[in-house]
């Protein structure tokens, strides 16, 4: 869509005004320099003179110039200016170079395309361009550290696994606050609450290579035709669609490996035999029964010796468990089309096998985009991707179960062998096998037979007929569907331990997702007196999902071999599911531009929903917004280093309905059996007056583009005010519940974004460019409710302070002359015992406050290098995972070498880690685990997301491979240097960490060829 | 302005709205959940309420309620239970550490239960049907009550002091009596109950308890131990009024029960078959399990918290953690001899003639060290961490009443009888104990027969005596913080009326 609006404008554009004063005929073609397509509609100009030509479908053109030469100037938009001197030439070929400061003039938002110069809003762009053939799954993904003002956590390196998004931090105290994804026009379904086994992330579903544009919309007056659930921002995605002309063929191959960022340098057998010796010599035991029963706990007979101990070997666990990651990628795609059909057809199979054994991603994605002029006035488009993925996932993917490899691969004590030598796994139950600790699963065993298998199916697809009425007035009608069933399954092995005493548990589920959508949308353009343009649109809406799903577990396998349900002997549970909520929406837009210069928006939304209470399920939602281009102001006009300047500003309101479907509604549920009868209970107490949440924000930038366009970028800032806040209010639970949600409490937002591109070098074709962004966001809980400073039951949640607040105590270190773990209580006073009501401050925020990343491309002839790097500064967080290694001897597991070596042993030692103490806690003293300054740790962190190195080859290289239009072989790495002092697996992990396969760092190498 | 502003946008978009469709705008974005009903209607059919009666059994199956914490904590609080560390779990408990998340924890649970009683009696009155019967309706209301006065009891014996036993300087009240049921955000945020006196919550679930009597009339026979029954709330009613020290009460009501159930206690010879059955015979009322899917699972049901065993004898199969177990004056009250507890070499070197010693075996290795452990909880309803909790067994009303007639003067030889019928059921000699010594004795036996079925605690705690804890090397003295729990912080915070305990 976007593309042939850019085409034919510029088409348009070139056709006026051709003078014809030629001696002598140039022919050429004009292909892109990435993709080796040719490029219609390039505009072609003798330089110092009025002639010019537009090249043709194929990218060729041809053009009269004076016999003596002269130079060509080849220009396109989005793309760099060539110029060639013609010399005695009679064919001149060229490749233009994309043009990453204005890689689009055209800018997708909400229901239509906006020329950028004439956008009044907050829109980051990503381009297609800039996330290809990166090796991540899902898009979310793609968007870290390359939009100002958008922050990417995952919650774990599980190939296909969820992302928390935020777009200008964080709204909403309990509602969600994940954005509106959109693709092309469909609006995704991403809320959670499915059944699977592992995660299932739906924009996983989407090839990344097939997008041709990312839009991020920040701001509210643009997201205010979203209405009720445009709060948390917008995310439209664009996929590539079809040129006129020759079909082009692209082959794209990459293949690659990923490593765990870092391992746990954890104990040997030696060092744990100490640590826990000590720490039962601590707690009072004598050193005889300290030595027998930490020899037992090592595995050795009580009448061991020294030497028996100092020759036992140590295990090294998490080596067994994490692999050489591996991820292939195949995909080939056509393009093509003739004036009134046009096409994009692309087929990818992607493949990743995570760095921790049994977890795997396998994708396979198809994608038609057809676009047909029936006439003159009618025309379709048609949109439809299909996938399927399939998950391999490990006996649990996070969490502190007993046999999750993930948790226990660090943690389990380092004397037990992996196998016995006949190879058969060491310490399974029912072996007699002792596997020591209270880690006592052999997870090597557990993860070969107990585990799942996942596979996620879904179509998105949609179909629209436009209609022009009259010139300038148009009308599109559009029906969408996104479906998808993610059908999973699990067992538990008789062998091992969760199995083995109910002959192996096995589970099955399916759930379905069918989220239909309707939008009809009038369309009005029309330019009055050359200097008056107007767009206007009003449209309906109407969006209906519904999910269901089935699940069961049954016990009783005949034996390992029989891993489905139909062999169990026992039913366990059987359960079915179903929700769902329908959406309507009447809106309306009008943008005013007058002679290039000013641009007036004002957009209304009247939006209904389901989810909310039956008195307040209907909501206006408006925007208006005006942008100034200075730079065509005459008294701009002759400062030749200004190419751009634009300041905009805008206001709107947005809704937040991120919460469950039938909150709002009075309602008996089911609850339970007792007795083999069925138990129902209201669900909770119902308030039907909910209503969505409110978003006001205030934005103002400026968009500027100095010294030929080398100087390029936007500085913008935001202040958001939340109202209504969607909140479970805390009740007296003697009501006999905790909380009912209602509209109270507000939050306040203010906000600072930097984007700044820049070419610092541009000599004999050799350049260096840098991209830089950075985001930095003030959030405050603004108000509560009935007076309340703090919120019962929630200290973390207290006016005027950010939302992230992390109400904890505050480590005073180890008492040199004891051992013993101190905290500061409320007075600063120190002390071993903590009350939670007096002893806790503020120690920081989960909320990261300053974000961004820096991007830095060399090219030269066909080379080019680019690096990105990203950072964030100013989270705390407890990783839980560390937690469990901090213990350094509470319990029988095994810790860090760094706390071993700190820990205090001898009276007048300063140090920071507590003498070992069994279960952590001495007498009457808090265990030095609790949660504190002391492991809500900082995760700064400087990250080198992406490194790429790549070759396009050479015109005369590819003319000498018949059918070939382009070629590019690059290498490329993701995560592989990070600077940080956080001492967990990574610092980027969102929520727990615990027991989570981490994220990993990647290599891979690719080839890219056109035909 | 504004307003009228947005009213004309209202007005025009719902106009538009509703000339894109031919139906209504509310038609367009209705919807209903599947899997709930509507509360306005729910509770007036009879299926329904009684499925709504079902629903208040269920929280009592529940981790903070008798599924663990309500057994478990009495144990591990008091001088029976000491933690082994093997799933980290109830350490802190044991070491009677003060802490909010230490302790008891089924306030919210409670009340939730209670509201769902309270719906239930409001909308029993005007329910209808043919086969709704005055009777029917009388013994709803019985149940109700009867499961009214357990859960107000079990939050008043631990929130609160207990009659009799009151630290005066720390007695902050008793806990909220709450009869009435909230039906909308307004009247749900508007309550703030203070903690009434301790007696007034007592007298209140005597009332509760009056009531379920007298609405089962010449009914409520007892068919199962699962569910209410008069017997039930005789037997609840003789543990309440123990608690409140009204011996004329505790004697009426045993009385009362053991001539309904009296034959059902068990003797030496079929104690330990007794207790090998899904539902104890001598159970009056217990909570009970039924299918695999009810189960609290491996890591907080009552048999992995109490036993790594699977099977009695049978130490190479590990199933739970055992993280709580006997402690050492435990064991040798029960008449075990057990040498290198919690070593390599445990070892169970003699035994006494009490039959109760019997339940507790050495477990496996395979959770670390081996320490003996207790049987009651063995997976007996026929799956792994399921089983029946026994909360009122008869033995209870021997004892309860013993107590009682101890207290009475002149009642010796009337306790003597009802100590001694346990004691020779026990596989011991009659006790000739009189005075202090036969409440000494009382109070032994009532240790023995209910260890690890969450009575020592509290029996201690009614009494006001200090808690010994050897094996941790400290005593808790009754005046101490942590005899009594913390009211949740969020309800305090929210609520100025709302007193918390002392030390938290």
């Amino acid at each position: 869509m976007k593309k042939t609006l850019l085409f034919s404008f510029v088409l348009l554009l070139t056709l006026v005004g051709q003078a014809w004063a030629q001696n002598r005929t140039v022919t050429g073609r004009v292909t892109d320099a990435t993709s080796g397509e040719g490029m219609p509609g390039v505009t072609v100009q003798l330089k110092g003179s009025t002639t010019a030509s537009p090249t043709d479908v194929n990218g060729s053109y041809t053009i009269g110039v004076p016999n003596a030469g002269g130079t060509l100037v080849f220009s396109f938009i989005g793309y760099q200016n060539q110029e060639v001197a013609i010399g005695n030439q009679s064919t001149v070929n060229v490749r233009l170079v994309s043009d990453s400061r204005q890689i689009s003039e055209i800018v997708v938002t909400g229901y239509g395309v906006q020329e950028k110069r004439e956008v009044t809003g907050a829109i980051a762009q990503v381009s297609g361009a800039s996330i290809q053939n990166q090796p991540i799954p899902s898009l979310d993904k793609a968007l870290q550290g390359r939009a100002a003002g958008v922050i990417v956590q995952a919650n774990n390196g599980l190939p296909g696994g969820a992302i928390n998004v935020q777009i200008r931090g964080i709204g909403s105290v309990n509602a969600s606050t994940q954005p509106l994804y959109i693709v092309d026009g469909v609006q995704i379904s991403t809320g959670g609450g499915r059944v699977s086994y592992t995660e299932s992330n739906p924009l996983a579903s989407i090839n990344t290579n097939d997008i041709e544009s990312i839009e991020v919309i920040k701001d509210a007056a643009t997201a205010a035709v979203y209405g009720s659930q445009a709060a948390n921002g917008v995310v439209i995605i664009t996929t590539k669609r079809g040129k006129a002309g020759r079909t082009r063929f692209t082959a794209n191959y990459y293949t690659g490996f990923s490593e765990a960022l870092r391992k746990y340098d954890v104990l040997n057998t030696q060092d744990y035999y100490q640590m826990r010796y000590e720490a039962r010599v601590n707690s009072g035991s004598s050193a005889a029964s300290a030595r027998t029963n930490t020899l037992t706990e090592v595995g050795l007979p009580s009448t061991a010796t020294d030497a028996q101990l100092a020759a036992l070997p140590t295990y090294d666990w998490q080596n067994e468990l994490f692999q050489r990651g591996k991820v292939n990628n195949y995909e080939v795609s056509a393009s093509g089309g003739n004036e009134k059909t046009s096409f994009f057809i692309s087929g990818g199979y992607n493949q990743v096998e995570a760095i921790v054994t049994a977890a795997d991603f396998r994708r396979g994605t198809l994608r038609l985009n057809l676009d047909h002029s029936a006439t003159d006035k009618l025309s379709f488009e048609t949109r439809l991707n299909l996938s399927s993925f399939h998950q391999t996932a490990p006996y649990v993917t996070s969490g502190s179960t007993i046999g999750s490899p993930t948790f226990a691969g660090s943690l389990i004590l380092p004397s037990n062998p992996f196998r016995n030598e006949n190879g058969t796994y060491y310490g399974l139950t029912g072996s007699g096998q002792v596997f020591a600790g209270i880690l006592n699963q052999n997870v090597l065993a557990v993860n070969e037979w107990s585990g799942g298998t996942q596979r996620t199916n879904s179509v998105i697809g949609s179909i629209a007929a436009v209609y022009k009425i009259v010139p300038g007035l148009s009308f599109r009608s559009s029906y969408s569907l996104d479906y998808s069933n993610i059908q999973s399954d699990f067992y538990y092995d008789p062998r091992t331990a969760d199995g083995f005493n109910v002959r192996g548990y096995g589970f099955a589920a399916a759930d379905w997702n069918t989220n239909f959508q309707t939008v009809q949308l009038l369309n009005f353009t029309k330019t009055f007196n050359e200097i008056h343009k107007v767009d206007a649109q009003a449209g309906f809406e109407w969006r209906t999902e519904q999910r269901r799903n089935m699940s069961s577990s049954g016990t009783g396998f005949p034996s390992p071999e029989f891993r489905l349900l139909s062999a169990a002997a026992n039913p366990v549970s059987l359960s079915s599911g179903y929700t769902g909520y329908k959406r309507n929406a009447v809106f309306g837009s009008i943008n005013y531009l007058f002679n290039g210069k000013y641009s007036l928006r004002g957009v209304v939304s009247y939006n209904g929903s389901s989810r909310f209470g039956i008195n307040n399920r209907w909501g206006v939602f408006p925007g208006v917004a005006a942008a100034w281009n200075i730079s065509e102001e005459n008294f701009l006009k002759d400062i030749e280093w200004i190419n751009s300047l634009k300041l905009r500003a805008s206001w709107g309101k947005n809704g937040r309905d991120g919460i469950d479907n039938f909150l709002a509604r009075p309602l008996y549920g089911t609850a339970g059996i007792y007795r083999s009868a069925p138990g129902i209970a209201p669900t909770g107490l119902a308030n039907e007056d909910l209503k969505w949440e409110v978003r006001t924000m205030l934005d103002m930038g400026i968009d500027f583009a100095f010294l030929k366009n080398r100087v390029t970028g936007t500085l913008g800032a935001f202040i958001e005010e939340n109202d209504d806040l969607l909140f479970e209010q805390p009740l007296q639970s003697t009501t006999g519940f905790t909380s009912v949600w209602t509209n109270v409490g507000a939050m306040e937002q203010r906000g600072l974004e930097v984007e700044l591109n820049t070419v610092n070098l541009d000599l004999g074709g050799f350049q260096w460019r840098t991209n830089f962004n950075y985001t930095y966001i003030h959030n405050e809980v603004t108000r509560l409710y009935g007076g309340n400073e703090v919120l019962p039951g929630r200290p973390g949640i207290r006016v005027g302070e950010d939302i992230g607040t992390i109400w904890s105590y505050e480590y005073a270190g180890v008492n040199p002359a004891t051992g013993r773990p101190m905290w500061y209580d409320g007075n600063g006073n120190i002390t071993y015992t903590l009350n939670a009501s007096t002893d806790r401050r503020n120690i920081g925020t989960t909320r990261p406050k300053h974000t961004g990343g820096v991007e830095n491309t060399f090219s030269y002839k066909g080379f080019d290098f680019t690096f990105l790097f990203q950072y964030q500064y100013g989270r705390k967080e407890l990783d839980q995972q560390y937690a469990f290694l901090m213990e350094n001897g509470n319990r029988s597991f095994n810790g860090l070498q760094e706390l071993y070596d700190r820990r205090w042993t001898t009276p007048g030692q300063i140090t920071d880690v507590p003498r070992p103490y069994v279960n952590g806690a001495e007498a009457q003293g808090n265990n030095h685990v609790t949660a504190s300054s002391r492991n809500y740790l900082k995760t700064d962190y400087i990250r080198l997301k992406n490194v790429q190195i790549g070759y396009n080859l050479s015109e005369s290289l590819i003319s000498r491979v018949r059918f070939l239009t382009s070629g590019r072989v690059y290498v490329q790495g993701t995560n592989l240097y990070t600077y940080t002092d956080f001492p967990g697996y990574d610092p980027e992990f969102y929520s727990t960490a615990l027991g989570i396969i981490p994220n990993g760092k990647n290599v891979t190498v690719g080839v890219q060829l056109g035909f | 302005m504004k307003k009228s502003f947005l009213y004309k946008i209202n007005t025009i978009a719902l106009a538009a709205c509703i000339s894109f469709s031919s139906i209504s705008c509310d038609e367009l974005i209705e919807i209903n959940p599947e899997t709930a009903i509507d509360a306005s209607t729910a509770l007036t059919t009879r299926e329904n309420v009684e499925a709504a009666i079902i629903g208040v059994y269920v929280p009592l199956k529940g981790l903070t309620e008798y599924g663990n914490r309500l057994v478990t904590l009495p144990e591990a609080l008091a001088d029976n239970g000491m933690a082994t560390g093997k799933s980290g779990r109830l350490v802190n408990e044991a070491a009677n550490i003060r802490g909010a998340a230490n302790h008891f924890t089924h306030w919210t649970t409670s009340y939730n239960a209670i509201a769902r009683i309270n719906y239930i009696l409001d909308a029993i009155p005007t329910l209808q049907g043919a086969t709704v019967t005055e009777d029917l309706k009388n013994s709803y209301i019985a149940e109700l009550k009867f499961l009214r006065a357990l859960y107000h009891f079990d939050l008043v014996r631990a929130y609160a002091y207990i009659p009799g036993a009151v630290v005066d300087a720390k007695n902050r009240g008793g806990v909220p009596v709450v009869t009435t049921a909230f039906k909308t955000p307004a009247a749900a945020l508007e309550f703030k109950p203070s903690r009434p006196a301790i007696e007034d919550v007592y007298t209140a679930i005597y009332a509760d308890l009056d009531d379920a009597i007298a609405k089962y009339g010449t009914g409520g026979a007892f068919s199962t131990p699962g569910r209410a029954s008069k017997v039930a709330v005789q037997a609840l009613y003789s543990r309440v009024a123990l608690y409140r020290k009204d011996y004329p009460k505790v004697i009426e009501m045993s009385t009362a029960a053991i001539d309904t159930r009296g034959a059902s206690l068990t003797n030496a010879g079929n104690y330990v078959a007794a207790w090998g059955g899904a539902v104890h015979p001598e159970s009056i009322f217990e909570i009970q399990f039924s299918a695999q899917a009810e189960s609290n699972g491996v890591n907080e049901s009552l048999q992995t918290a109490f036993t790594t065993l699977v099977q009695r004898g049978n130490r190479n199969q590990t199933g739970g953690f055992g993280d709580l177990v006997p402690t050492p004056s435990l064991l040798s009250a029960l008449g075990i001899t057990v040498t290198g507890n919690g070593t390599a070499n445990a070892a169970i070197t003699a035994r006494s003639s009490d039959v109760r010693n019997l339940l507790f075996e050495l477990g496996t290795a395979g959770r670390g060290a081996p320490y003996v452990e207790t049987t009651k909880f063995l997976g007996k309803s026929g799956f792994i961490n399921v089983d029946n909790i026994p909360v009122i067994r008869i033995a209870e009303m021997y004892l309860n009443r013993a107590e009682a007639y101890a207290n009475t003067a002149g009642g010796d030889v009337n306790a003597l009888l009802d100590v001694n019928r346990i004691r020779t059921n026990r596989g011991l000699e009659p006790s000739l104990a009189l005075g202090q010594d036969l409440k000494n004795e009382i109070l032994l036996q009532r240790r023995l027969e209910f260890a690890f079925e969450g009575h020592r605690f509290f029996d201690l705690k009614r009494l006001g005596l200090d808690i010994l804890k050897p094996a941790t090397g400290a005593t808790v003295a009754f005046t101490e913080d942590v005899i009594l729990p913390a009211v949740p912080q969020a309800d305090v915070d929210g609520n100025p009326n709302l007193k918390q305990n002392s030390g938290y």
